[in-house]
């Protein structure tokens, strides 16, 4: 069960976003609920303070006449718990949400249009951006399971799905390697075979500056010793190496 | 005999190429460098001068090993002292003999070890005194430190060549059969030349450096112009819309005293279907350049962006508040921004699509982000080849460049991604925090 948490300084608001989130529960049958819907951001943090749970919050960025506001709420609900979901409510859709995203690591925005507080009904709008916090919270719920690698360049570490991984390419002459994934290609300071190290065996050199994960292999070309991958990605394989590419590819 | 004459000759060497070094030499250091020069001279008495010049390379790249910070300098340094000792050797017999009345070839070849020893004393304490004089009255160390990379190296190569042509003038001076007093006399000419040359070469370099930052001032003059100009238009923006905003509150306020109910919830939802403010956008972008706090990134994001609004591109900016970036590489992490941003306008004026820039910072890292909205999407496991671009042949030299650019910065994390429509360049960098 998910505990959702609203924090907005006006009243008829709050009242409005609560009654609209509850609606959404029980009309999409989503297994959450509401457990507190507070205009005073002490009170959040109070409510929450023995509480471990992950948890949703949405959050007023805004939060007049209150000793804190949204982001510093957010940050401290973030110290508590870095699993904790934060969704922030703005009137002022100039809000760099981006760049909130990137420090607070936010889940999601919603802006309130006046559009929103007019008529009663669900709209259709809001309910859409809701489905879409939903989906990314049960991604990121799946995505615990999935196996996963980090990366390091320093203090920046990345986190990289070994299913999205198609190949690892490294750089000639300076210490750079490349991971290809679908739509994502990353520079990573590590060496080629420190990263191998944290790889399954689905995936092998196709020479020695390349490493490829072979559930993405399609076909060979063993004339002129291409192998082509998912993505529209080719890459090239070493003498050496054929025969096993070879054989891993007819074993699959 | 010959030997201890080769002794003294080296000490000469050793002492006047590596008293004026920044650091100090140890002793072994010194006794390696006196017996290779010995062994070089020994040499020499059986082929003749040519091995001074070898002698003398030779004698650089030893110190050039030893040599742990400034190398360059001491490089020159060495050349310089080596240049002395040849100038001051001659300027030294020809006094000698002036005020004994003995005529040099004689004091070279019947008092030779007598010449050669006070030589090698007085060159010993003049060295000394040069020293003392060069870092403790003039600070040479302060000075060393701030030389330019261009004046450093030009300095070094002119020192270097003039020493080979002088050595290798000695060497065929003697063998065409000019007497010694026309050496001599080269000598001091070349010594001269050198000064000449070397003073020219620090002048130039000083002239491109003033005028490349004059021009650097004009730039920024101009910039700041042209924001001025921006941020006036801004103002009338917002005037503009302020009073829009106002009539429409008067006009409801109207109803409202009139009682029209049903005319103010007309004309409510009129207002809320209208389309949102256009310009808006637009002055978001401007307001946003205040949170840069790196004039050459202000700089270069206004340019940018005055740039794709007047070929009417939609931009959305997004900058966190205190945006500082103190980093080494600042100039190039620009010209990469700069590459990526003109890609992002140049694809996105084809299909009048959209920009985002977006430029935010953690606790500990900053994070730059230019997106484009695209039609085709970009292939890319090629984007960074030279010469790949969705615009077609003759393209594409942009992001060749910028992928050379950053694999010069080790602590740079690129990465790029299509996902929803947006092709994203980003790169992210850690933090300097301030050592205290």
């Amino acid at each position: 069960m998910l505990d959702i948490y609203i924090c907005e300084d006006i009243e008829i608001q709050l009242k409005y976003i609560e009654k609209i989130l509850k609606e959404y529960i029980v009309c999409r049958k989503k297994d959450a609920r509401i457990v507190a819907a507070r205009r005073d951001p002490e009170d959040i943090l109070s409510e929450i303070s023995n509480h471990s749970n992950p948890a949703l919050f949405f959050i007023d960025v805004q939060l007049k006449g209150y000793s804190i506001d949204g982001f510093e709420l957010a940050k401290r609900l973030k110290k508590q718990n870095n699993e904790h979901s934060i969704v922030f409510l703005t009137s002022n859709d100039k809000l760099a949400y981006k760049v909130f995203e990137y420090e607070l690591d936010a889940l999601d925005y919603i802006i309130k249009k006046p559009q929103y507080f007019c008529n009663n009904a669900e709209n259709p709008e809001l309910s859409k951006r809701l489905d879409n916090i939903f989906e990314k919270l049960h991604n990121i719920d799946l995505q615990k399971h999935k196996k996963s690698i980090t990366i390091s360049n320093g203090s920046i570490l990345t986190k990289l799905f070994l299913d999205d991984i198609i190949y690892i390419q490294a750089v000639k002459r300076i210490h750079l390697v490349e991971i290809y994934s679908y739509n994502r290609v990353i520079s990573c300071r590590q060496s080629l075979k420190s990263i191998f190290e944290l790889l399954t065996d689905r995936y092998i050199y196709v020479n020695k500056s390349c490493i490829v994960n072979m559930d993405k292999a399609n076909s060979l070309d063993k004339q002129n010793r291409y192998l082509y991958l998912d993505g529209e990605f080719q890459v090239e394989i070493s003498y050496r190496e054929l025969k096993n590419v070879e054989k891993v590819l007819n074993n699959l | 005999m010959k030997i201890l004459y080769s002794i003294i000759g080296a000490i000469c060497v050793v002492t006047s190429s590596c008293g004026l070094l920044t650091g100090k030499i140890k002793f072994w250091q010194y006794i390696i460098l006196t017996m290779y020069v010995t062994l070089m001279g020994l040499l020499g008495l059986s082929y003749g001068q040519i091995i001074g010049v070898a002698m003398f390379l030779g004698l650089l790249i030893i110190l050039l090993l030893m040599m742990k910070e400034n190398r360059i300098e001491n490089l020159c340094l060495a050349c310089t002292g080596y240049m002395f000792n040849l100038i001051f050797n001659n300027v030294f017999l020809l006094t000698g003999s002036a005020m004994l009345g003995i005529s040099v070839d004689r004091m070279e070849k019947d008092y030779y070890l007598a010449t050669s020893i006070i030589y090698c004393f007085i060159l010993l304490v003049t060295i000394l005194e040069i020293r003392r004089f060069l870092y403790q009255r003039l600070n040479l160390l302060y000075y060393i430190e701030g030389i330019p990379y261009t004046i450093r190296n030009g300095l070094f190569i002119n020192l270097l060549m003039y020493i080979i042509i002088f050595l290798f003038n000695i060497f065929w001076g003697q063998k065409v059969g000019y007497s010694a007093s026309a050496l001599r006399f080269n000598c001091i000419l070349f010594f001269i030349c050198m000064l000449i040359s070397n003073q020219l070469i620090v002048a130039c370099a000083k002239y491109v450096k003033s005028e490349e930052i004059k021009s650097a001032e004009k730039d920024k003059q101009h910039l700041m112009e042209n924001y001025i100009v921006c941020l006036e238009n801004m103002v009338e923006e917002t005037k503009t819309f302020r009073h829009d905003y106002k009539n429409t509150l008067s006009t409801m306020a109207g109803f409202i005293h009139e009682n029209q109910l049903k005319e103010l919830k007309d004309f409510f939802y009129m207002q809320l279907q209208r389309p949102a403010y256009t310009k808006l956008d637009e002055i978001q972008a401007w307001e946003y350049l205040k949170n840069i706090q790196s004039m050459e990134l202000k700089g270069l994001m206004f340019e940018k962006l005055l740039f794709a609004i007047n070929k009417g591109i939609h931009v959305k900016v997004e900058i966190a508040e205190h945006f500082d970036v103190q980093y080494d590489g600042l100039k190039d992490l620009i010209s990469i921004l700069g590459i990526f941003i003109d890609n992002a306008i140049e694809a996105a004026e084809k299909q009048q699509g959209l920009i985002r820039i977006i430029l935010a910072q953690s606790s500990e890292h900053i994070m730059f982000q230019i997106m484009n909205s695209y039609d085709k999407k970009p292939d890319i496991s090629k984007i960074f080849e030279k010469g790949y671009s969705t615009k077609g042949a003759g393209r594409g030299l942009g992001l060749y460049e910028a992928r050379i650019l950053l694999q010069k910065y080790t602590d740079i994390v690129h990465e790029c991604n299509c996902k929803d429509g947006w092709f994203t360049q980003q790169l992210q960098i850690t933090k300097i925090t301030s050592q205290t």
